[in-house]
């Protein structure tokens, strides 16, 4: 697949952040070390909701970690966690549950991707 | 500008912050509706940055719950939601906000809604000062227009609205009044001899006497012309009306103004004065107790001048002679 080959992260996103504390990165390191540690407990929170069947908790989990990725540029990530925000809103717990596993190497992708920004900066 | 973030999902909380800060603004933030609120009402919150979705009190809730408050200042609200609720915009406006961002948010779009947020809340400090100015201005046209221009102390109007209010409080919860009336001795005589300004200045000087000995509760009017009013809206048992009508008058006696045109001694401007006074149980108005010093003030005059009279009690039916002072 050619999208696995593609930048998992959103650069100017990433410059974004970069910009904020006059280069320094501290903002940046800030906010994406929150989102490691957010992420981390929101795919679990996640799965263990899918599992369990439970609506509500599907759309709440997947809606905060949309914005959170969407925060740190991780666009692929937001984009399937919006999907599966908007199925679970719609009743189709089936139809968000495919897109786990897509939801979670996307995440994986992403997780790495902002560590090596983070080694770098 | 001080700003507050509310937004119970951490990495969005510290963007906004970093960015609001980064513009140059103070920033502190809540990570729930109930905690925004609160430090909402300790005031001193230009913006308000909410996200839509949260748990307990929700963007929208908010929204409502400061528009409700009766804060000093405007709150200026700035709604952040998803594009995929095109709809909370609109509730979101209804609710109180004054704006809206869609998320992911950047720091340009946050910049240019800080723009309109620094405009509006100047305008309406503005006009909340101006309002203040004007609510000041009113007060003191009001307090004008209850006060004797020449003399300071409060005219006939302030005098009339004081007397009745007096009389409706005495009825209302028993309590007793008096009414002390006073006319400057031979004063068209003084005008005649010194003539009208020195006149004014004497009116002036008799004025500041009188004010200057009125006890606290008491307060004293210009009746017009040259006569003076006071007013005593809770008298004691054992207050004296004579009592206080002499303290006054031997006050103004006491100030030693020359009245080298009067035809009786002493060669100093005086007052004659008449008292009234109204006890529960006594049938009559106001009015009637300060014609009831009218008379009494006439009796002084017909004795001789510089000396107070009491009206006839109206209390208790006594109908005792006219006392004298003086």
């Amino acid at each position: 697949m050619s999208d696995v080959l593609s930048d998992p992260l959103d650069r100017s996103q990433i410059e974004l952040l970069l910009s904020l504390d006059d280069g320094e990165g501290a903002a940046l390191r800030e906010i994406v070390d929150e989102y490691l540690a957010m992420s981390e407990d929101g795919q679990a929170k996640l799965l263990r909701a899918l599992d369990e069947r439970d609506q509500r908790g599907v759309e709440h989990a997947a809606h905060a970690l949309k914005g959170a990725s969407a925060n740190v540029g991780a666009a692929a990530v937001a984009e399937v966690c919006g999907a599966m925000e908007a199925r679970a809103r719609q009743a189709q717990l089936q139809g968000a549950a495919v897109l786990t596993e897509r939801f979670e190497s996307e995440l994986c992708r992403a997780r790495a991707a902002l560590q090596a920004v983070m080694q770098k900066s | 500008m001080r700003i507050l973030i509310a937004d119970d999902e951490p990495t969005s909380r510290l963007l906004l912050k970093a960015i609001v800060s980064k513009l140059g603004h103070e920033c502190i933030v809540a990570e729930e509706g109930s905690r925004a609120l609160d430090l909402l009402s300790a005031g001193g919150i230009d913006v308000l940055l909410t996200d839509w979705m949260m748990p307990g009190i929700d963007g929208p809730e908010l929204c409502r719950r400061v528009r409700e408050g009766t804060g000093d200042s405007y709150v200026y609200i700035v709604l952040t939601t998803g594009l995929d609720h095109p709809e909370h915009v609109l509730e979101g406006m209804n609710a109180g906000a004054d704006d809206y961002l869609i998320k992911p948010l950047d720091s340009f779009a946050v910049q240019t809604r800080l723009v309109a947020a620094a405009r509006v809340t100047e305008l309406h400090g503005k006009l909340s000062q101006a309002q203040d100015e004007l609510e000041r201005a009113n007060l003191e046209l009001l307090e004008l227009s209850l006060t004797d221009q020449l003399t300071g102390l409060g005219n006939r109007r302030r005098m009339e609205e004081d007397l009745i209010r007096t009389h409706a409080r005495a009825l209302r919860v028993g309590r007793t009044y008096g009414v002390a009336l006073f006319d400057v001795d031979h004063f068209k005589l003084y005008n005649d001899h010194y003539g009208h300004v020195a006149g004014d200045e004497t009116l002036r000087h008799v004025a500041s006497c009188i004010d200057f000995v009125v006890r606290a509760g008491e307060c004293a009017y210009r009746y017009g012309g040259e006569e003076f009013l006071l007013l005593l809206p809770d008298l004691r048992p054992g207050d004296s009306l004579l009592a206080t009508g002499d303290r006054i008058r031997r006050t103004v006696a006491d100030a030693a103004i020359p009245h080298g045109a009067r035809p009786s001694l002493p060669p100093v401007v005086t007052l004659s004065g008449g008292v009234a006074g109204w006890a529960p149980g006594s049938t009559l108005t106001v009015m009637e107790v300060v014609a009831q010093a009218d008379e009494a003030l006439f009796q002084a005059k017909a004795a001789g001048r510089n000396c107070i009279r009491e009206a006839p009690a109206a209390l208790e039916g006594r109908m005792e002679a006219t006392k004298v002072v003086g």
